[in-house]
């Protein structure tokens, strides 16, 4: 009885956990789906008439002006599609550059490997708006500015440092006598790492891989900062808060969208995530 | 529906109007294939020049991409492409009052030049149409981080469209409460304790109080001139600041009274979004801001407030009827660094043109139109006239003959008036007036 009363406890608890956390996001649904005055209604419309509109707006499939949004076009495919072509090649570059890296880190002793480590961590701590300024004007000189390989190397930053710690960690996870047994059999260096030690690493870095590519999806500031045309979802998002219209639903609309590339994401690595988030954690 | 199609009319006529003025003899294809960028906040001023953007092209075969940000994003991003002296925008939004702070640094282009040259102005751009009052605001000379006021100095930008403040009110709210508009800061004060005792739930009045130099620009540096109060007074080395004059202390503690009789708790984090929210869903009954917004509200069908917002004056002191405004110029301006400043230019005078003033305003979006011919042009009174801009189109005129940009141009104004705007805090917040005052001055002449 007494297990039975705190199970119940508990099961309310993650209710209340469970409302917390979903209620924005439906929220923000179901105003994708309304008409502007139901979005600004008092009190607050749970039935209303869907309408797919905002999406129209969001997409240029609707007339301009048709819709109260004023003549500025949005066309939020090019965002969206800017942001998984950032985002997806910031984590391969990183994993090509810092698997590698993360091995070196867990396998070889060599002087001052520990502050190292830990300076390739420092881009993690360093806030972004420190060395915005200086990066813009590095970009404009070399020509990088605007551009999607401008933007992959400089997401660097954010994904990298997180690739390198999390395969050091997961390099470590894996006994080296593994790798010791493959070296008596005659493999090399090369074929040890590319035939024994990445299949085992293979689930720990999708889950990485993952991971990082959030942290890359969700950036701001670089984004803003360093393109114009090439702009990721994140900052086309802030471009929908025009003050001179009705913004909430299409700025719905926007969120939606935005949300569906990572959450198809999570749902198809949901497993590897979770690996990737264990993994390496037990030494 | 009758005045939908007077107004389909009329846009027809202007259309055609514009197409004939662009036909003149010049050479609008001076610059054909070349592409700039123009950069703006996101604003209805975008929209009115946005919409027509096909038009350009077509006319002078410049190709422009619209760079739109939202405000605050905006003005942080203008500030690292200009400061950098990136070459990537050509054509920017920018007011007054930041200029005065780049502009030492050459980090906007001189324009009298092209202005003055027949060969990079249209015979019919007519420059001398702006209102007086915007043209002499956009020129002065710079020295070594100085800003030399001259009438005949450079011009540094072309007013696109400009806000000129005034006390707004909802006709509908007063009228229930029984409360009179007021035309004194007293007066503001008295009817604000009204309106509480009426309807404990509504805010009497909304002002801007933000710790940044915008909180200041609207009614309180309205409202001071009537009481005598100047920013600065003197110049170049003799000047010094008069915030701790006894106007000034007089003003001040009337001000205070009133933000604290009539502002909602929220005063200090309130910009204009929280102001216009205020008066558009009718949780305020009265503000001082800019007056686009409550033409924009009284739009039929904009918001809940369409056709029940007034207009009047700035207030002023209890015993000086003379009122004034202060305006901000939403213009374009040439990035210092652009390499393609004479297809910049091009752009900036077709969307500055007669054309595009009287077009924007009567798509209802380029309020306040800034050329005086555009506010003689029948289709624009006849389209702010209809009966749900209320006394809009009066109001204006009669406003607009005390407006003037009432800050005293100088290089580092973005300091000393975020101090003011802190000091304004401090005061309101229960720090001693003429304290408080006392110190705004002295950390102003620290700087001077």
């Amino acid at each position: 009885m007494h297990s039975r009363s705190i199970s119940l406890l508990l099961n309310v608890l993650v209710l209340i956990v469970v409302f917390v956390l979903a209620f924005p996001i439906v929220w923000i649904l179901m105003n994708s789906f309304k008409q502007a005055a139901d979005v600004n209604s008092y009190p607050p419309a749970f039935f209303f008439q869907p309408t797919l509109e905002n999406y129209k707006v969001l997409f240029d499939i609707a007339e301009a002006g048709a819709t109260n949004y004023g003549t500025i076009k949005i066309q939020f495919l090019k965002p969206v599609t800017s942001s998984v072509i950032i985002s997806v090649g910031a984590v391969l570059l990183s994993l090509i550059a810092g698997v590698p890296a993360g091995y070196a880190l867990a396998r070889y002793n060599f002087q001052g490997k520990e502050d190292l480590a830990f300076f390739i961590l420092g881009f993690r701590f360093a806030p972004v708006l420190l060395v915005i300024i200086p990066m813009f004007q590095f970009f404009q000189a070399v020509g990088l500015y605007d551009s999607y390989l401008g933007m992959i190397w400089v997401y660097q930053l954010i994904t990298l440092p997180m690739i390198i710690w999390l395969s050091r960690s997961y390099v470590e996870d894996i006994p080296l006598e593994i790798e010791e047994a493959a070296a008596i059999c005659g493999a090399k260096r090369s074929q040890i790492i590319i035939k024994v030690v990445l299949p085992l690493l293979r689930p720990g870095l999708v889950g990485a891989s993952l991971l990082v590519f959030l942290l890359a999806w969700h950036n701001f500031a670089l984004g803003l900062i360093l393109t114009a045309k090439n702009t990721p979802v994140t900052v086309a998002l802030l471009k929908l808060l025009n003050p001179g219209v009705n913004f909430y639903p299409v700025v719905s609309a926007g969120l939606v969208v935005s949300m569906i590339v990572p959450i198809c994401l999570i749902l198809l690595g949901q497993r590897h995530l979770e690996r990737g988030l264990t993994f390496g954690a037990l030494k | 529906m009758k005045t939908i199609t007077k107004l389909t009319m009329a846009s027809a006529i202007v259309a055609l109007m514009g197409t004939a003025a662009y036909a003149e003899d010049f050479n609008w294809r001076q610059f054909e294939g070349t592409e700039i960028t123009w950069a703006y906040d996101i604003h209805p001023y975008a929209d009115a020049v946005v919409a027509y953007l096909d038009e350009f092209e077509e006319l002078t075969g410049i190709k422009v991409t619209a760079e739109l940000y939202p405000d605050d994003t905006y003005w942080g991003k203008l500030n690292i492409q200009l400061s950098t002296g990136s070459p990537d925008w050509d054509v920017v939004g920018t007011g007054i009052q930041p200029a005065w702070d780049v502009t030492p640094a050459g980090q906007l282009a001189g324009l009298r030049g092209l202005i003055e040259d027949p060969n990079m102005t249209s015979p019919s751009y007519d420059y001398e149409d702006f209102f007086p009052a915007l043209r002499a605001a956009w020129t002065w000379d710079v020295a070594e981080e100085e800003i030399i006021a001259n009438p005949d100095g450079e011009i540094w930008g072309i007013p696109h469209a400009f806000e000129n403040m005034q006390l707004m009110y909802r006709t509908d709210i007063l009228e229930r409460l029984g409360v009179e508009p007021p035309s004194t800061l007293p007066e503001l004060t008295i009817a604000c304790e009204q309106i509480r005792a009426a309807d404990p739930n509504m805010t009497p009045m909304a002002v801007r109080g933000v710790r940044f130099w915008s909180s200041i620009h609207t009614a309180p540096i309205s409202i001071a001139q009537s009481y005598g109060v100047r920013d600065f007074v003197g110049t170049g080395d003799a000047m010094d600041t008069a915030l701790d004059s006894a106007e000034s202390i007089r003003f001040h503690k009337d001000y205070v009274a009133m933000i604290q009789a009539c502002a909602p708790d929220s005063w200090a984090n309130d910009n204009w979004y929280q102001v216009v929210d205020g008066l558009s869903t009718g949780t305020t009954a009265m503000a001082v801001d800019a007056n686009m917004f409550g033409f924009w509200n009284n739009i039929e069908g904009s918001s809940d407030a369409a056709g029940k917002i007034a207009f009047a004056p700035p207030l002023t002191a209890p015993d000086n009827d003379e009122f004034a405004s202060n305006i901000w110029i939403w213009s374009l301006a040439i990035n210092g660094a652009s390499e393609k400043k004479g297809a910049a230019w091009y752009f900036m005078q077709w969307a500055t043109s007669k054309e595009m003033n009287v077009r924007g305003a009567t798509d209802g979006k380029l309020v306040n139109p800034p050329r005086s011919s555009a506010w003689q042009a029948q289709e624009w009174i006849e389209y702010a006239n209809q009966p749900e801009f209320n006394n809009f189109y009066d109001t204006f005129n009669t406003v607009q003959e005390k407006t003037s940009l009432l800050f005293t141009p100088r290089y580092g104004f973005g300091a000393a008036m975020n101090a003011w705007a802190v000091a304004m805090q401090e005061m309101v917040g229960g720090a001693d007036v003429e304290e408080s005052l006392s110190n705004l001055a002295e950390e102003i002449r620290d700087e001077l």
